[in-house]
Order: C-alpha cells, then structure tokens, then sequence
C-alpha cells in the first residue's frame, strides 16, 4: 500500500509525474494541431461512450418496461440482512425495527456493534434483539483489534452465522440509515432465484434535488430567516446534478456495466449469493478484504473475476433513499475519497484477471471513468477556443467543437430527465432547480475536476490515511429535523468506510 | 434444431467475439436468405444497366464535372474547391466521393473522371436500391413488393439516365431511404433514431435543398416512437440531427464567411440569391413553362415511375403507414408546383417514393395484413370487393405494370447500353490532348478539367469556362487565353453569365469541330495578341 511507501519513493514518483505533464505540455503547445485532434477525439470518445451508457435503460422501450424485472413470487431463499453500525443511537432503533417486519419468511437481521467503543448504540440493538428473538441476532465487533472499519465487522458477522449454523443462501447489506422497503427481500429472492446471479444489486436514490434551508446551518443577527433561506437557495445549485448521477448511475450505467460484467458496486442495499462468498473465502481466505479501503468496489470486480453474474434491479418504489452531501464542501472530500479509492483499485491490478481483453478495456474505462469525464466537461469548451484563437485547420476547430456540443446534449438530457425524475417521485422541480442544473454544469465538473486533480495528488504523495469519523451531533439533537445525508455512501465504492477527511 | 442453431444468451456469453460474429452472421443468413436471393440479381442487373455503355451515354452535361473537380480539390489540395469555394451547395456530396477516391485511387484508375463519377454513382444508386427494399420490409411491404419497389427504382429508365449522371441528388438518395429505414427500424432504438436522424441530415449536408422533405422525415420518426423511450430518443436523434447540420454553417462561421460582406463569398449570401436571385421555372400547371418542358423531357424517358406514383398517392394517403412516404413525394412534387426555379435533377427524389408506392398502393388493395393493420383497407365485403377479389385485382394490375414496364422499358434500356457515338467532349479531349502542348490556357467544359490536370498535367490549369466571370480570383489571375473548348450550346444561351468567352471567340479561329448541334464542340484558337478584358 502506498501509503506505506517510503518518502524518496514517493518524492520519485512526484517528480517523474510532474515531468510527464511538463513533457505533455511542451509537446502540445509545440504540435498543437495535432493536440488538438488527437484530444478532441479522445473528448469525443468519452462524450458518445458517457451518453451511451447513460442512456442504456432508454436504449430500446424493453429496458424501460415497467414489467421487465417481472413478478416476485413466493419467498424461498432463507437469508440476513448485516448492518454494520457505529454511533447510530439516534438512528438503529427505527432502522432494526422496519428491518425486522420486512416482508419475507425466513430471514435474520444481524446488527454488528462494538460493545466497548459503542455501547449506547449496542444497547439498543439488544433491546430490539429480546423484542424480536427469532428475528434479529447481535454481532459484536471484534475487540482484538483497534481497526475500525467495514469489512472486519462483515467478517466477523459471517463468522458469527457459520458458528451459530444458521441456515442462509444470501447476505444482505443494509447502512444503519437505511429504511429498506418492505417487499424488497421478496425482489431479492426472487432475482436470485429468476436469474442465477451471484449479487443482487439494488437501486440506492439521493432525492433532495432542491434547496432546503436545513442544510445551511442557523445564522445569527438580522433577518437570519431570510439570510439562512437565501444561502440554501444559492448553495444547492449542484444537488440537481448530483440527484440524477444517482439516477442514471444506477438505472444505466450499473445495468450496461452488469450486461458487460464489470461493475464496481454500491455499498449498500447490495446482496450476495452464499456461493459466492464461499467462492470469496476459498480463493482468498476471507469474505471482505480486510486491507483494502475500497472492498465494495472490489468486489464487484472480483465477482466477475469469479465469473459470477450481477443483477441490477431499480424499481422506482423499491429504491432505498438516501440525501446529498450537507455541503458542497462534503461533496468535494466525498469525490476525492472515491476517486481515490478507483486509482487504488486499479493499481491493485484485479481487473487484469478478468476473462476476457474486452472486460479488461472496460474495466480501465469503468474505473478512470470520472476522470476522463472530469476532464471532457473542462477541457472541451477550452479546445475549442485554442482552436479558434490559433488559426487552426477549419477541420480541426469543427471537430474540437463536437465534444462541446456533446457536453449541451448531456445538459438537455439531464434537463428532460429532471423532469422525468420529478415524475416518479412525485416531487415537482422548479425553475430555479432547472437553471442550476443548466448554469451549474460547468461549475459542476469544475468542482469534479478539482476532486479528481486533488484525489490524483493525494494518492501520487501516498496520502491515503482517513482517520474515523467523529459522526456530527446531528443525527442526535435532532434525528427528525435533520434528514440523513449520504455523506458516506458511493453508489461508485460503496458505503465506506467510518472513517472521514483529515482535519 | 433451433436450440443448436440460436444460441441463448448464456452460450452466447462464453463465446469468443469470433465465434458470437459468426454464429451471429450464420444466423442472418438463415432470416434472410430469402431476400438476399431475390435481391441480388435485382442489385445485378441494377450494376450491369447502370454501367454498360455508360461512357457514351448520357450526353455531357454540366455539373459532374464541376463536383468531381471539386472532390479531385479535396483529395489533392485538402480545399473543397480547386476555385473560390462559395457555398453554392453544401460540401457534403463531394467529400463522399473524395472519402471514396483517396482510399481507391479513384481518379487514377480511369481513363475519364467521369468514369470514376459514374462508379460513385452506381454504389449510391445500388445502396439505394437495396435500402429501398428495406425501407419497403419495414414499412410492411411482402417480399415481392419490396423487390417490385428495388426494381422500379433501378430499372427505370428515367433513373439510369439521371443515375449516370454524377449529380448530388444521387448521393442524397442512400442517405434520405436510409434515414427513413432507420426511423422505421422495429427495434425503435436510440441507435436507430439517432442513426435515422444523422443520414437525414447527411442527405441535407450532401443537398441542401433535402431539407424540404424534414416534414415527412419528422412524421415518420413520430410514427415510429414508443411510449417508453419517447422523450430519450427524440432528445438525443434530434440534438445529433442538428450538430451535422449546424457543421456547415459553422464551417462558414469559423471562416468568416457566414454573413455577406465585402471581398469574399458568404453562405448567407449565395443562400439569398439562390432563393430569390433565380430566375423561376414556373408550375407544371402551365403549359409554356419551363418546368412543364422539364417534366415532358423526364415523362419521354418513363411514365410508368412518375405517373404511377402520382396514381398510388391516394391510395398510400390512406394507408397510415404509408403516409410519411407519400407525404415525401407529395412535397417533392409540391416543387414543380410552386413556381420556383426547378433543376432538371429535382426528378431524382421523386423515382424512390414513387417506385416504393406503386408496389405499396397495390399491396394496400390487396390488404396485405402487416402494410394495413386497419382502415378502409381492412373492410371485408364480400363480391369482388371482397379480400379475394381485391387480391385479384391488385394481381392483375402489377401484372399489367409488369408488362408496360416489359414493353416500354426494353427498347430504351437497350437504347443506353447499346453502342453510342463517343461524346463530342470527349473526342475534343483527346484531340486536344494530343494538337494542344502543355502551358497553354485552355478554357474548358467543366467535365474535361479533371482528366486535363490529373491525368495530362495541364499546367497552368485550365479554367472551368463558368468560373471564368464568375469567381472574382480567376477573373484577376488571367492575363491570356489561347484555347476556347465548351461544346456549341454555350455560345448559345450560357454567354449571358461568361461575356468573357464570348469576347474570346470573337477573336478566335475554329481549329477543330466534333459533332453538330448544341452538343457538338468546337475548338477555337485565340488570337495570341488578345487580351482578357479589365487586363
């Protein structure tokens, strides 16, 4: 792990990427026609492949049927629901109680707690456990270590229900935050059983597209009203754009990338099939990798590695909600955390174990996708302006305006599919929220570049060190007031880690 | 059988991209063999009508030669034009001839460009023939009036003459059957739609004046839309559709020459005169017109395409399927109505619709259940009204059309692919090339200038006669002229545009003659001591 590495190797490694962007940029200021074309079709490529998989659920009508995940039919996979949980005394007792009346005969709903650092939250979960004996079973999380993270606490849970011989086909994970709808095992089940896949992805939705003054926080003096709404109003510019990521994230992209198996997956809401995770333990001697900092995205890596199947199931009802980032500044650190956690992933080279060479295409794609589409919504309105400033072939300045005009496209499609959006969840956008979409989109993959360059730097110094979350008191003044925020959860690595940016 | 032959989607997974290729392959083949054997010899006596004796016939006209020299340009100079490129149609159709020639070596591998125009022509006219049988699949045509509709279309005598020809128009044809393939492709994709809509807007890159038929194009992809991607793909074909098509004036823009001015061509100028500078041809309406003498010229070379057409247009109208189509050649025809200035090429659009209606309009009556799911068409009486009845009839009048076609179609047919004369151009080429040394100024017809330069190596270049008034560098750069070749009707109406060739002539002696009438050719010697005026 780099993170390791010793200082004059990581100074080494500085210095060599600091040369090649020098010799890059010498090279295209030099030949810059010839940068321009050859930038300009790269551009070109993102832009049709990014609107491409976007648009996969309405690629042809079928994808988009209301019927096409079919019918869920009588339960018959006996299986548990984990929930890994830290500090979530304000949340675990709604969260454990909704998770033990879901609708489906046999399952266990494990709470995984550390007595000793947690023991409020621990309580609760043993209160519900006497409330629902034959229902919910309390994990403790390992004291022999002072480890805190995700994989361990699964590991450990997994280890627990083999001890216990409790009879399962499928482990679900579930955040603490997470209100699961009620006939969603049957939809698991059911996939399962219909299509012999080895995950069970479910669809995961932020749903606050629109500005909301509770998460600004309360301002002091005059006309603090009206100073509180005003902020809300000028800071949620970016929600709109980061709602439908999610959107077309999980109704497209993670469909096609299904289809194409490769597929890094969510943290949560994710299933998985009991062969599978015997297959995980056999090759590698554990379920989760205890080790790496991105073990969601991994695994779903590793699944197609295994040559197991992935099934990716957005039903509107079903979708487990969730709420963006409290700050455009959370958003930033969050996009750092999965950047970086893709830079690691691809540098721990499971992708090249893939079958097939075109898998391991995608799989590059997949994993620098946010950088090269960071880059393409920057770079492309600047292409065309070198272009045009320096008297380039007229062939040349047609062609770098493509990717430009491909970037308006994905803002029209992202303005219909607001709407669209808008419709199935019964919220009505207005204007403002249109026009932050529309004026936002640049800024938005400015902000997008900047958590790629910053995530890009930090994992070249080796910096990859999170220390724990102190989770806000938020969540405990006022569990009601204060809607649960995503601030963890990546559709792209997964619910990460309990542990958060340096302070 | 069929759980060996069509894999599942599960076998289909483990195959390598070779095997998935080529039992995929396999698999079309067996769907559609059937079409390919009856659309193959179609497609060959298509290639064989259109190519013999296409030398010598038809006449020379201008144009072609204009189109290939400017595609000679591209290739050669990278420029849209060997003259002052002044947007007087969109550099679409060209750049498909020179993508076509840089690879091929196209402009080596003839004695005449026009030869290699004419091979241009053939794959457009052939790839039309083929989509129009598509077109004809999707729309809900049987198999024999799909071929009925290919064969119309490439037999028809009126269609090999102008698809010799190497006219813009012919390039237009695959792209506009295409597109509307596309919109009707039963998969109703975001592929097929944005594919629909980019070769609808290369149809009106390659022709500007396409954009005339946007309104049956738009009907037919909104006939063609499903409820549950609706909004997706008409975002995404329409956005696509309008990026090609902004290319050009955007070209104009990035050159500054989008908006008139002064001391350079401009699109929106050209555009102003084109649209109103243009002296009109009247409507067909009107006995004297010139539009009228243009449709008895094309009605002389086939009336069972055009006036069958015309015939099947209610018939279509009525069949909601067929609408979007028979809206196309109702606008087509809408042109020769109105008035405007109508080119003689204008007829090229009007032979694929009316070729595809002819068949469509008799399966309409026969009620063929896949062209007409409901209507009029679908009402059962009995007599000979009845579905019987009314097959019998449609039999009896495609029978009908076959035979007219048999008996009017032959002799012309045999009339182009029979030996003809060699065109008196192209005698006064070859007199030229070997009478006239190198260095001197020729004055030509456009279709000799790419063979003078490419393969000749004239030098200085000769000057298309039109562009001698018109294109203001030539106008500066001439200081002499010394040989006059443009076949006689020049001196008969084109001098009002190039006053300088009739002064030329005026001081000039006629060294050479070939043929007689407006197509011959004479070629004059001018007096060495003249000069061009303004010099």
């Amino acid at each position: 792990m780099s993170g390791r590495e010793n200082r004059p190797r990581r100074l080494l490694r500085s210095m060599f990427v600091l040369i090649g962007l020098a010799a890059v940029t010498a090279a295209a200021v030099r030949w810059l026609d010839g940068f321009l074309v050859a930038i300009s079709v790269f551009m070109l490529t993102v832009a049709v492949t990014t609107l491409a998989f976007q648009l996969y659920k309405w690629w042809r009508p079928e994808y988009n049927d209301p019927l096409r995940y079919g019918h869920p039919d009588e339960p018959q996979l006996p299986g548990v629901v984990l929930v890994p949980m830290r500090h979530e005394e304000a949340v675990v007792e709604e969260t454990l109680r909704r998770l033990a009346g879901l609708n489906h005969p046999e399952y266990w709903v494990v709470p995984i707690v550390d007595h000793r650092d947690d023991p409020v939250t621990a309580d609760i979960a043993h209160a519900i456990a006497r409330e629902f004996p034959s229902r919910v079973l309390v994990c403790s999380y390992p004291e022999s270590t002072d480890v805190h993270n995700k994989p361990i606490g699964l590991n450990a849970a997994v280890q627990l229900l083999q001890e216990m011989g409790i009879v399962y086909e499928w482990i679900g994970i579930a955040d603490a935050e997470d209100l699961f709808h009620p006939d969603l095992l049957r939809w698991v089940d059911y996939r399962f059983r219909l299509t012999g896949a080895g995950i069970v992805q479910c669809g995961v939705q932020l749903m606050n597209f629109a500005a909301d003054s509770t998460h600004v926080p309360p301002r002091t003096g005059h006309f603090r009203r009206v100073r509180r709404w005003f902020a809300a109003q000028t800071s949620a510019w970016w929600r709109a754009a980061n709602v439908l990521e999610y959107y077309k994230w999980f109704q497209s992209r993670l469909k096609l990338q299904a289809a194409a198996q490769v597929m890094p997956l969510g943290g949560n809401t994710v299933f998985f099939r009991r062969e599978f995770l015997d297959a995980l333990r056999q090759r590698y001697g554990m379920w989760w990798d205890e080790e790496c900092l991105t073990e969601d995205c991994k695994i779903g890596i590793l699944a197609s590695v295994l040559k197991f199947k992935v099934d990716v199931v957005y039903v509107d009802q079903m979708v487990t909600r969730e709420e963006t980032p409290a700050s455009l500044r959370a958003f930033l650190k969050q996009r750092v955390r999965w950047m970086q956690g893709f830079i690691h992933v691809f540098f721990e080279f499971d992708w090249l174990r893939l079958p097939t060479g075109a898998q391991r295409v995608l799989a590059v794609y997949v994993l620098g996708f946010q950088f090269f589409q960071a880059f393409t919504g920057v770079f492309a309105p600047i292409a065309l302006i070198l272009a045009l400033t320096h008297k380039s072939p007229i062939a040349i300045a047609l062609l770098a305006t493509l990717p430009l005009a491909l970037s308006v496209l994905s803002v029209v499609l992202d303005v219909v599919l607001l709407r669209q959006f808008g419709q199935v969840f019964g919220q009505r956008p207005k204007l403002r929220d249109y026009l932050g979409l529309v004026l936002g989109a640049y800024p938005y993959q400015l902000v997008l570049s900047l958590a790629a360059v910053w995530a890009v730097t930090r994992y070249a110094l080796g910096r990859n060190t999170w220390v724990k979350t102190h989770h806000a008191g938020s969540h405990l003044t006022s569990p009601a007031a204060v809607p649960r925020q995503a601030r963890e959860t990546s559709p792209f690595i997964g619910k990460a880690r309990v542990r958060t940016w340096p302070r | 059988m069929a759980t060996l032959t069509t894999p599942t989607e599960e076998i289909k997974a483990i195959l390598s991209p070779a095997r998935r290729a080529a039992t995929g392959s396999a698999g079309w083949l067996r769907d559609h063999w059937v079409s390919l054997a009856l659309m193959v010899p179609v497609l060959a006596l298509t290639a064989f009508v259109h190519l013999k004796g296409s030398a010598n016939f038809p006449r020379y006209t201008d144009d072609p030669g204009t189109y290939l020299s400017q595609a000679w340009s591209v290739v050669y100079e990278h420029r849209l034009s060997p003259y002052s490129y002044f947007y007087d149609h969109a550099p679409g159709g060209w750049l498909q001839i020179a993508a076509w020639a840089a690879p091929t070596r196209g402009f080596d591998r003839y004695d005449s460009a026009l030869a290699f125009g004419t091979e241009c022509m053939l794959l457009a006219k052939l790839a039309s023939t083929g989509l129009l049988y598509l077109l004809a699949r999707r729309i809900g045509l049987s198999r024999a009036g799909g071929v009925a509709a290919a064969a119309l279309f490439g037999l028809t005598p009126l269609g090999v003459v102008y698809g010799r020809w190497v006219f813009l128009d012919n390039l237009v044809t695959p792209w506009l059957i295409g597109a509307f393939a596309l919109a009707y492709a039963p998969k109703r994709s975001i592929g097929a739609a944005t594919g629909a809509s980019a070769a609808f807007a290369m149809a009106v890159v390659t022709k500007e004046t396409t954009l005339i038929l946007l309104p049956a194009f738009v009907w037919a992809m909104a006939q063609n839309l499903d409820r549950r991607n609706r909004t997706q793909v008409v975002t995404v074909s329409a956005f696509t559709g309008m990026i090609l098509l902004l290319l050009y004036p955007l070209y104009a823009l990035y050159k500054g020459e989008l908006f008139a001015g002064q001391g350079h061509t401009s699109l929106l100028g050209t555009a102003a005169w084109q649209l109103s500078g243009r002296e009109g041809s009247g409507t067909i309406a009107d006995a004297g017109s010139a539009a009228r003498h243009l449709l008895e010229s094309w009605l002389v070379l086939d009336r069972l395409v055009l006036l069958g057409g015309l015939v099947a247009l209610p018939f279509a109208l009525c069949v909601r399927r067929l609408r979007p189509v028979a809206l196309a050649l109702l606008l087509g025809w809408f042109v020769l109505l109105r008035g405007g200035y109508v080119p003689a090429m204008h007829v090229i659009v009007l032979l694929p619709f009316s070729a595809l209606l002819i068949p469509a309009a008799l399966e309409a009556i026969a009620g063929t259940p896949a062209l007409v799911e409901r209507g009029v068409f679908r009402v059962r009486p009995l007599g000979i009204w009845g579905i019987d009845g009314r097959r019998r009839v449609a039999a009896v009048l495609g029978a009908a059309l076959l035979a007219f076609a048999a008996v009017t179609w032959t002799p012309s047919i045999r009339d182009m692919i029979g030996p003809n004369p060699t065109p008196p151009l192209r005698s006064a080429l070859n007199w030229t090339v070997e009478h006239v040394p190198p260095g001197k100024v020729l004055v030509v017809h456009d279709s000799l200038w790419v063979d003078l330069v490419q393969k000749h190596h004239y030098e200085p270049r000769p000057i298309i006669a039109h562009k001698l008034d018109s294109d203001p560098s030539v106008k500066t750069a001439v200081d002499r002229i010394d040989y006059l070749i443009v076949p006689n009707w020049y001196y008969r109406s084109e001098l009002g545009d190039i006053p300088t060739l009739g002064a030329a002539r005026q001081h000039a002696t006629v060294v050479a003659s070939f043929g007689s009438g407006d197509d011959g050719v004479r070629v004059y010697r001018v007096d060495p001591k003249w000069r061009p005026a303004g010099l």
